[in-house]
């Protein structure tokens, strides 16, 4: 048996135990009732197998088990055990084990919140696991490989980090979780009762939207610290397809709230629960299908399960929309909405509109790479400035809402005449309008929120009962404008963005304080929105208004930028080593010194080279230090070669053709040979250079190449797990000047505000779940 | 009643024709070396980078170099550019079999705002975990 097998056999167990359950629940739901406690005690042995299975491959890490090809992919020996963990899910194979168990632990909600839907929703939920299981069945992470490597391939250093050791897990908690509403919605459709299971699924989607938020950023802090490109999100696809269920999952829980106390809404809400669901999967295949690997930095490659997943949306696309076309009960419509615009839930529904909106043309998108190689030869994608400049409107439109639903109150009915003030907003507003197009830069799409902000509001002020807190809130918005312009801030749309947020956030203010502390779980909503207008204004400020110049800095030279003069001091070991530091010394006007380690090393595994940023945290800014290149180190002369690989080098041509295992170990130690060919005037050699084990650890040995011309090689390292080796020539590369660091600085504005602000705002999500989930178990 | 769906519908149509269109402003086409040079908005071009031509200027600030056309059958005739590139230099420019040139024509050359390099031996697969 090889260390494989367990796993794989608690895997088919886990199978065994899904069908099982799965049947008898479904004949349980069919009538025989008696029948629900054996599915049940199935079920509870899926958990068992599921989490075992996921423990046998810790356990593979653990030991470094490298007979398992998923095990030598992703790890090293010397990798530190916090990283041997999160190694797990560093590939596509073990995050379908980390969603499946997460699911199965998950799938104990439904059976203990699940009242009347229980049977039924675990029917569908089973369903769903054994999905999961073909997928691990068709991509499995305990794979033999052909033969046992003595070590592993490691694990990508920008994997190594503690964001990248919990961000997955969230992610695929949120993933599995969206099944469970999926699972209720379709058993209250199949019973057509549609009684509870909204008050039981609404704590879950806010929890699901908790997790997708801080997942989401969670990722966006560990892009913004490890890659140095500056930005926390790029709206690449594999952000995308979690932020759409995101920004779903946020319409939907609005829609519950408004289903809740009108009673509408309520096929809308079925629908969202089921996209989400559909969404999550759907993302799953766009960014695993390898559709996407021209266009996304981090989208994964086929591994052939593609015709699972499709058949995954399928089937379940199938099912919901079939159950939910073929259901006509008068109860499934639920009541009139009355759309009145003097109440908080009109609000309310034209804030969800604008997600849905958003969530849809992301979507969209996201997808037409997908979907325009269907019709081109050369898909594209959308840039980040195509959805930057629709983001943008979204969420003007986003914080006039937010301010409507904080003022307006539930069942109020206006007391101005609609007819009269909306010719006179549209006026007004039109004039605005026309004087922003004039004096600003303004697109078409701009002009008509601009045109949509102003009508709306001044329809509301000419409410006598909305004024007062209107204009409240409105002072607070044209404060931060102003505040903006005095620093800085010139566009139009930039300062529309600012003041409308801030109108919004200060809206919820004077609730927040009302009722805290007493009320704290109900105090959380107001929370949410208060910290949404700030993250709003977070986002924009470190994105619009961070600037940065490029220093380029021969060694021992400083140079200064935002007050501080930057010096260059070499680096701490070599450019081919692992966390390599960039020494630099910040001296701050006062003439207190800092030192700032930002890293830069070369990656063999990905062929690139790993460019950590140093950040240096202020409280109003982020002062954002990423190296970019370093020009003419002396160590430039070694060649970095992959088998069969063909170079040149001073007239020289190097190729390197593959290893040759010399000696295994024992008395004369381990030596490896490199079968290489070079190229001279003309002239060929076939050379093979030995690396060898010696009492000083590994080193090579200088070989001469050709006999009457002085060129060496020797190898400086040898890679085999990506089949490369680091060569020197020494000679062919004549001393240059001292080296270079090309070093990018960078001031990010309001950064610690966007991340406080979603600290708020996860926190908030905690806080409401808290409270529904304490009302779901006191009935 | 009908006003919600009046509504409803003018909203739709407004969002898809302004999703089409903005995609289409700001979709990047593939194009020959004959079309770069005449470009009017961004576009990408593929091609070898003659390593010969590549200069570091401006305090190496600036990377300039000759891209030719890969496709020509004879390439000593291939179709030849100038690239000036004013961004970061990739890490394994200096490996890459092709370089993909993201830009518009400038009054010196073709200004790249973006080069992103294939390399030979690139992973296929594995590598890109996440």
């Amino acid at each position: 048996m090889t260390s494989g097998q367990p796993g794989e056999l608690l895997v088919f167990f886990s199978i065994a135990m899904a069908l099982l359950s799965g049947v008898v629940f479904l004949v349980s739901a069919l009538g025989k009732r008696n029948l629900y406690n054996l599915g049940i005690r199935a079920y509870l042995m899926q958990i068992v197998f599921s989490t075992a299975a996921s423990a046998w491959l810790f356990y593979l890490f653990l030991s470094h088990n490298f007979g398992i090809e998923y095990v030598y992919s992703y790890s090293s020996s010397d990798l530190p055990i916090f990283y041997l963990i999160s190694a797990f899910w560093a590939g596509q194979e073990g995050t379908y084990l980390l969603w499946f168990m997460m699911s199965s632990w998950l799938g104990l909600i439904i059976l203990k919140y699940g009242r009347q839907y229980r049977n039924w929703a675990m029917v569908f939920y089973s369903l769903i696991n054994l999905f999961l299981l073909v997928m691990l069945i068709v991509i499995s992470p305990f794979k033999a490989s052909g033969a046992i490597p003595p070590e592993g391939a490691g694990l990508n250093p920008l994997l190594q980090d503690f964001w990248m050791v919990i961000h997955p897990p969230v992610m695929f908690v949120a993933y599995a979780m969206s099944a469970v509403p999926f699972a209720l919605v379709m058993a209250a459709l199949v019973k057509r009762d549609y009684s509870s299971w909204l008050k039981i699924s609404l704590p879950i989607i806010g929890i699901t939207s908790l997790l997708l938020l801080a997942a989401n950023a969670m990722g966006g802090y560990w892009a913004y610290k490890t890659m140095g490109w500056g930005g926390y999100w790029a709206w690449d696809p594999v952000e995308n397809t979690s932020f759409v269920p995101w920004i779903i999952s946020l319409a939907l829980i609005h829609g519950m709230i408004l289903e809740k106390k009108f009673g509408s809404f309520r096929r809308l809400n079925i629908l969202s629960t089921v996209l989400i669901f559909l969404l999550v999967i759907y993302g799953t295949f766009l960014t695993r299908s390898g559709v996407l690997s021209d266009f996304s930095v981090h989208s994964f490659v086929d591994l052939g399960a593609n015709a699972v997943l499709i058949s995954f949306i399928l089937v379940m696309l199938t099912l919901s929309a079939g159950i939910f076309l073929f259901r006509h009960d008068r109860e499934l419509v639920g009541k009139q909405f009355i759309y009145n615009i003097y109440t908080r839930e009109f609000a309310l529904f034209a804030g969800m509109t604008v997600l849905f909106l958003l969530g849809a043309m992301v979507l969209f998108w996201s997808s037409l790479p997908f979907i325009t190689q269907y019709l081109s030869e050369t898909p594209s994608a959308a840039e980040i400035k195509t959805y930057n400049s629709f983001a943008l409107p979204m969420a003007i439109l986003i914080s006039l809402f937010l301010t409507l639903s904080s003022i307006l109150k539930y069942g109020d009915r206006g007391k101005a005449n609609l007819r009269k003030s909306a010719l006179w907003a549209g006026l007004l507003a039109l004039l605005g309008t026309a004087a922003s197009v004039f004096f600003g830069e303004i697109d078409a799409a701009m002009a008509v929120t601009i045109f949509i902000y102003m009508i709306t509001i001044i329809i509301y002020l000419f409410d006598k009962d909305i004024r007062p807190k209107l204009l409240n809130a409105l002072a607070y918005g044209l404060a931060g404008a102003i505040i903006a312009f005095v620093f800085g801030a010139r566009s139009i749309t930039n300062l529309l963005f600012i003041g409308a947020a801030l109108t919004a956030s200060s809206t919820f203010v004077s609730s927040i304080i009302r009722m805290i502390p007493k009320e704290m779980p109900r105090a959380a909503a107001a929370l949410c929105h208060f910290a949404v207008g700030l993250m709003l204004i977070g986002i924009l400020a470190s994105s619009a208004y961070s600037h940065g110049e490029r220093l380029v800095l021969p060694r021992d030279q400083s140079k200064s930028a935002f007050g501080y003069d930057i010096e260059y001091q070499g680096l701490s070991g070599s450019i081919m080593q692992a966390n390599n530091e960039v020494l630099l010394t910040m001296t701050g006007e006062s003439g207190a010194k800092i030192d700032a380690r930002p890293q830069f090393f070369y990656v063999a595994r990905t062929d690139g080279y790993m460019k950590k940023p140093h950040i240096k945290k202020e409280a109003l800014y982020d002062l954002y230090l990423a190296p970019l290149d370093i020009q003419g180190l002396p160590d430039s002369s070694r060649l970095i070669m992959k088998k069969g690989q063909i170079r040149e080098v001073a007239g020289l041509s190097v190729k390197f053709i593959d290893f040759r295992m010399l000696s295994h170990g024992g008395d004369s130690g381990v030596s490896v040979g490199a079968q290489m060919e070079f190229e001279f005037e003309g002239r060929k050699a076939s050379v093979e250079p030995i690396f060898a084990s010696g009492p000083n650890g590994f080193e090579g040995q200088p070989l001469k190449i050709f006999d009457d011309e002085p060129y060496e090689v020797k190898i400086e390292q040898v890679m085999a797990g990506e089949g490369a080796i680091v060569i020197s020539i020494p000679g062919t590369f004549e001393s240059g000047p001292p080296d270079q660091l090309i070093l990018e600085v960078s001031k990010k504005p309001g950064i610690n505000l966007l991340w406080l602000a979603i600290i708020v705002v996860c926190f908030g999500l905690v806080l409401s779940a808290y409270r529904r989930f304490g009302e779901l178990s006191t009935k | 009643m009908k006003a919600k769906y009046i509504i409803g519908t003018i909203i739709i149509i407004a969002f898809t024709a302004w999703g089409v269109s903005a995609f289409l402003k700001t979709t990047v086409r593939y194009v020959s070396f004959a079309e770069a040079r005449d470009a009017r908005q961004t576009v990408q071009v593929v091609g070898g980078i003659d390593f010969g031509s590549v200069e570091y200027s401006d305090n190496h600030a600036q990377l300039v170099f000759t891209l030719y056309d890969i496709k020509a059958t004879d390439s000593a005739k291939a179709d030849r550019m100038k690239i000036i590139y004013n961004g970061v230099v990739p890490g394994n420019f200096d490996q890459a079999t092709s370089v993909l040139v993201r830009g518009k024509p400038g009054p010196d050359g073709f200004v790249a705002e973006q080069l992103l390099v294939k390399c030979p031996s690139k992973y296929q697969g594995m590598d890109e975990d996440y």
